[in-house]
């Protein structure tokens, strides 16, 4: 009998160090959707240093959305997020994302030269001195912790879609946050090449410590790599967490599998909270600071 | 039954791939095909004993072109014009890049953008040397604005397209990195619009040409300077039909070279880096 753990929730520790991440009542709300449609909403959870918290839940739940706010890359509706004590909104070094998408490695420099630029991102960030020669030594460190030894000339163009990953992966290591959030990272490999790589991943993060929150549809993949399985329902709610050390990882998944399937549909919980705060913020014509898209 | 080996996969270099495909010595069959024109206008011209003050055969032509290369007459023409469209150019380049990067990073610059390049694009470059003129006088100042004219708006236009273009993912990766607006133009915008901002070259080399050497035909002597615009103008004037046909075949191979050039750099840049196939 499998039974679902929430003492992750928000606010109800009164540990003094803060934690790697802490979501608390996270909502998200398309652009495009009408007032008091989210994508998601009520999330809580924290991350204490070196968990690896993944996030399933059926396509169109908001999982992605909820990453890509808590990267910042889109406003949030209500809630908070909190890396190690500092509340944030923009985009920062402090949560690094290794995306899906193949074409994350600056494509006219070597895999070598794209490592460097982030270790030049970050040595600029936090004001550190690192000579070139320092960088191009740490890159190709870098590069043979994921297997890719003896690879830094090549082009992103001239390399696989596991290389271009295992490099995005590098260059995530390269900046070295508080916190690494993976958005299906492994989605567009094959079988063979995805097994690879969560290994690699997995023995990574226990062997550098990193907190990582890893979004995925893979059931065994979100078993295999996370040490909390967080459940998401359509409605974009958070349903279950779950400890995988506390469960037989067979019984686990098949559990995951039917709370998954009965996740499926948006249910008595999709409704959503009346208090739709400030009315979506708009660019006037004359918006010179647009920010970033 | 037998089961078929599996080969092992060897990622595809993109120059390797495209060489296969590219059609080998294909500039010899163009060669031959130039060389028989030529062979056709020799022997017409002179089977028909036609004029040579109407079209004079390709040889003299050649023998005319040598001597005006070995005194320095067509080579300093050529230069002048060259050296006033490439200041042009990069001038021009420089004010594009800023009004792109305004267009992209605030919204009043993306419209202010769209609406002057749509009132200047379907005005001519030559229609405005009268004004010009009455403006900055008859000297290379005057053509270079008449130029620039043509050149910004194109080239702005293109590189905003391009920025715009740029992956979304690319973008959030600078964001996550926490780039100043000036590194993410220089190391993520602009690699990214370098397809873009070759074919701008292109339009503006194209563009440049036209409105240089029309501008030099409308301004004759009187520029002060003798480019190759001038140098027809003058053989026109005087009758040299084969000075004429000189002038014409060092703006084909200038345009060629300039052609060229772009090709070597793309090569180089947008398709090492997969960004365009590779097309020659």
């Amino acid at each position: 009998m499998i039974t679902p753990e929430r003492l992750l929730a928000a606010g109800t520790m009164t540990d003094p160090t803060p934690p790697k991440l802490l979501v608390d009542g996270l909502a998200v709300r398309y652009e495009s959707a009408a007032p008091g449609q989210y994508a998601c909403q009520g999330i809580e959870f924290r991350l204490e240093p070196g968990d690896r918290l993944t996030v399933l839940g059926p396509t169109g739940c908001g999982k992605s959305t909820m990453l890509k706010a808590i990267a910042g890359y889109l406003p949030i509706a209500a809630g908070r997020v909190e890396v190690s004590g500092r509340a944030v909104s923009a985009p920062g070094q402090d949560r690094f994302v290794m995306f899906q998408e193949f074409d994350q490695l600056f494509p006219w420099q070597t895999i070598r030269s794209n490592i460097v630029y982030a270790l030049k991102a970050r040595t600029k960030r936090r004001s550190e001195k690192m000579r070139a020669s320092e960088m191009s030594t740490r890159a190709d460190e870098l590069l043979s912790m994921v297997g890719l030894a003896g690879r830094g000339d090549l082009y992103p163009g001239e390399c696989s879609g596991g290389m271009k990953q295992r490099v995005a992966l590098a260059r995530a290591l390269a900046i070295s946050p508080e916190v690494l959030l993976l958005d299906e990272p492994f989605g567009a490999l094959d079988a063979q090449t995805r097994r690879r790589l969560q290994e690699q991943l997995l023995g990574l993060c226990e062997r550098l410590d990193t907190t990582i929150l890893f979004v995925t549809h893979d059931i065994p993949e979100a078993v295999m790599i996370g040490n909390r399985i967080m459940m998401m329902s359509a409605a974009g709610r958070v349903t279950n967490i779950y400890e995988a050390e506390n469960h037989d990882q067979v019984a686990l998944e098949e559990h995951l599998r039917d709370e998954l399937r009965s996740n499926q549909t948006r249910g008595p919980g999709a409704q959503n909270p009346t208090d739709a705060s400030a009315p979506p913020k708009r660019a006037g014509l004359l918006g010179w600071a647009k920010g970033w898209r | 039954m037998s089961v078929a080996p599996v080969t092992p996969a060897v990622p595809a270099l993109a120059g390797a791939r495209s060489a296969a495909r590219r059609p080998r010595h294909d500039w010899l069959k163009q060669l031959l095909v130039i060389t028989g024109l030529l062979v056709v206008w020799e022997v017409v011209v002179r089977v028909y004993d036609v004029d040579p003050l109407i079209l004079p055969p390709p040889s003299s032509i050649a023998e005319n072109s040598v001597s005006l290369i070995a005194d320095g007459t067509l080579i300093e023409a050529a230069a002048n014009t060259f050296w006033i469209l490439l200041q042009s150019i990069v001038v021009g380049s420089a004010i594009a890049v800023g009004l792109a990067a305004f267009g992209v990073f605030s919204n009043f610059g993306g419209l202010f953008l769209r609406t002057i390049s749509s009132i200047m694009n379907p005005l001519p470059g030559v229609a405005l040397l009268p004004l010009v003129m009455v403006w900055l006088g008859f000297g290379t100042k005057a053509i270079i604005a008449v130029i620039l004219n043509t050149v910004v708006w194109v080239v702005a236009l293109n590189l905003y397209t391009g920025f715009q273009a740029t992956p979304l993912t690319l973008r959030r990766v600078g964001r996550s990195m926490q780039l100043s607006h000036f590194r993410m133009l220089k190391d993520i915008y602009l690699p990214s619009a370098v397809p873009s901002a070759l074919t701008a070259m292109r339009m503006a080399w194209a563009y440049g040409w036209r409105t240089v050497i029309s501008v030099e035909l409308i301004l004759g002597a009187t520029a002060g300077q003798s480019g190759l615009g001038s140098f027809i103008f003058s053989a026109r004037y005087n009758y040299q039909v084969e000075d004429l046909f000189s002038g014409l075949i060092a703006i084909i191979i200038l345009g060629l070279l300039i052609e060229q050039t772009i090709r070597a750099v793309e090569r180089r840049t947008a398709v090492r880096w997969g960004l365009l196939e590779n097309n020659t």
